[in-house]
């Protein structure tokens, strides 16, 4: 038997130091931990820009509550990208820098529409940003006048999209759209105390002007979807069947519509109407142009033939809501031949200061004629950009400042009374 | 295994510490002549240490012969124990002769002379 004795806290085997082999494993979990946070991090961007990219599934896109609200097969520009004028197809404008627009975007063969946004500007129209995506086809611009679009603020308001689709809602810019209960063609929307009054046309067949067509004014409280009421334009015409009352002017609670040769007039958002006294000579008066200045101050152009070869040859304004009118100008059918002359043959947009001193017809083959005193003296202040037949449809305007965006797309801008420039034309051709 | 540590109490300098740490580590076949030696970085977490007090104490193996700094390569090891020894002993012999008045021609005559 062997003895061995052990020391009491002595190790049996001396422990080794090592240096080196330790040092490099620190290197090997210092690489591991480095190549781990490029991954995590690199996995964290990607995923970002996925979602930023609209790759992924985007909330930026509009939900809307109607399966007939689909989205376009094409990606859409993502919210906060910043735009020209050129795709500006509607405005509305707040201040003379702040304003809100419909844009839309073309495809290749521009023969429909590719997507439309909601956009916001603060420089008076130079450039717009994305704030929304409106549902595909839910804007036509090449069939929607003036009054398409009625916001409070650049976040919540509506836009009115044709027949069979009514308005649209937005609370959150255009981020996601709520259908309103109101369809009808030819739609036009007004807000008078942060309340929506819309028109629309319903006709059984689907075409507007054929028998048995009716007018509707609706009215919405702000953010409202179903309306608080809704009332049938009356026709005035003893046994008139075809053609409906065509509302030619709504601003805030007062509306106006024409039937035939006859005007009517409501003050309480059609509640009520009554027969307005029609100045102009003639036939006919389908070809009217109104403009609200006030409640009680309105201005109306008149004209007489038919498309293009309709003449707006009188100018007549009213201080007393339509039941006297005075004759401001009458001109020739030739622009710019003489004073008083106001206009050719088309009146494509007039529009009227609030203060009822300026006044602006765009008409004819893109040119532009302004009135400083009223309506009596106009000048010609020339064509609208370098292409040919470029129209409006309306003009905006706060105080002195004025817009008026273009047919397809694009936007024009008063400088001064007499002067105007192209913010942005459209790449229509 | 066991990690080999510093005493900061000792009266030599950490940097000779260390480098007397690594010249072990070498001699005891942690790393083989031409093999890359670990970063310093990673060299002054196993000891410690600072980095600075680290890369000391390799710039004093490097003078020694033991390693070899080249760009883009790292430190290698170029010296072996044996030769780093002598080499210490060598400076000492240096300033012993120096102490006592002789100059290296001097030292290196009496070194040839040496049978």
């Amino acid at each position: 038997m062997s003895l061995l004795i052990k020391k009491k806290d002595q190790p049996l085997v001396e422990e080794i130091a090592v240096l080196i082999p330790e040092a490099r494993l620190r290197r090997r979990r210092r690489w591991l931990r480095t190549g781990l946070i490029v991954l995590v991090v690199s996995a964290v961007v990607l995923l970002v820009s996925l979602y930023i990219g609209g790759l992924g599934n985007r909330s930026t896109t509009p939900p809307g509550p109607s399966s007939a609200l689909t989205q376009s097969s094409v990606a859409p520009l993502p919210v906060g990208t910043v735009i020209n004028a050129s795709s500006v197809t509607a405005i509305q404008m707040f201040t003379a820098t702040r304003g809100v627009a419909i844009a839309t975007f073309w495809n290749k063969s521009f023969t429909t529409i590719g997507n439309s946004y909601l956009t916001t500007t603060v420089n008076g129209g130079t450039s717009w940003r994305i704030t929304g995506v409106l549902p595909t086809g839910s804007w036509n611009p090449s069939v929607l006048g003036g009054e398409q679009v009625a916001f409070v603020s650049p976040r919540e308001g509506y836009i009115a999209q044709p027949a069979p689709r009514g308005p649209l809602f937005t609370s959150n810019g255009g981020r996601t759209w709520q259908s309103v209960a109101f369809a009808g063609e030819s739609p036009s929307m007004s807000l008078f105390k942060g309340d929506l009054v819309v028109s629309a046309e319903r006709c059984p067949t689907g075409l507007v002007g054929t028998n048995g067509c009716v007018t509707h004014l609706g009215s919405f409280p702000l953010g409202s979807l179903t309306p608080t009421s809704d009332t049938v334009i009356p026709s005035l015409l003893a046994g008139s069947t075809k053609v409906t009352p065509q509302v030619v002017a709504l601003s805030g609670s007062i509306g106006l519509a024409v039937e035939d040769w006859t005007l009517v007039a409501t003050s309480d958002s059609g509640a009520s109407w009554r027969p307005v006294t029609n100045p102009c000579p003639g036939e006919r008066s389908d070809g009217v142009e109104v403009q609200l200045a006030s409640d009680s101050r309105w201005y109306m152009l008149c004209g007489r033939g038919v498309g293009m070869m309709k003449a707006y040859n009188w100018l007549y304004k009213t201080a007393d809501s339509g039941r006297t009118w005075t004759l401001v100008a009458q001109g020739s059918p030739l622009r710019n031949v003489g004073a008083g002359n106001i206009g050719p043959y088309a009146v494509n947009a007039f529009g009227v200061s609030s203060d009822g001193q300026e006044m602006w017809i765009n008409g004819g083959p893109g040119f532009l004629e302004v009135s400083s005193d009223g309506g009596r003296q106009w000048q010609f202040a020339g064509t609208i950009g370098a292409k040919t037949n470029i129209t409006g449809d309306y003009f905006v305007s706060v105080g002195h400042e004025v817009w008026m965006p273009i047919e397809f797309g694009g936007l024009v801008r008063a400088t001064s009374a007499s002067s105007w420039k192209v913010v942005a034309e459209s790449s229509f051709p | 295994m066991k990690i080999p540590e510093v005493d900061r109490n000792e009266n030599l300098p950490l940097y000779d510490q260390v480098a007397a740490e690594i010249r072990r580590a070498i001699a005891d076949g942690e790393a083989a002549q031409g093999e890359r030696l670990p970063p310093a970085i990673d060299l002054a977490a196993v000891l410690g240490v600072n980095k600075n007090t680290v890369i000391r104490a390799l710039h004093i193996l490097r003078e020694e012969g033991v390693l070899d700094f080249t760009r883009g390569r790292g430190i290698r090891v170029v010296g072996t124990p044996a030769r780093s020894a002598l080499l210490t002993k060598m400076n000492e012999l240096v300033s012993m002769a120096r102490e006592q008045g002789y100059r290296k021609e001097e030292l290196a005559s009496m070194i040839l002379s040496v049978q």
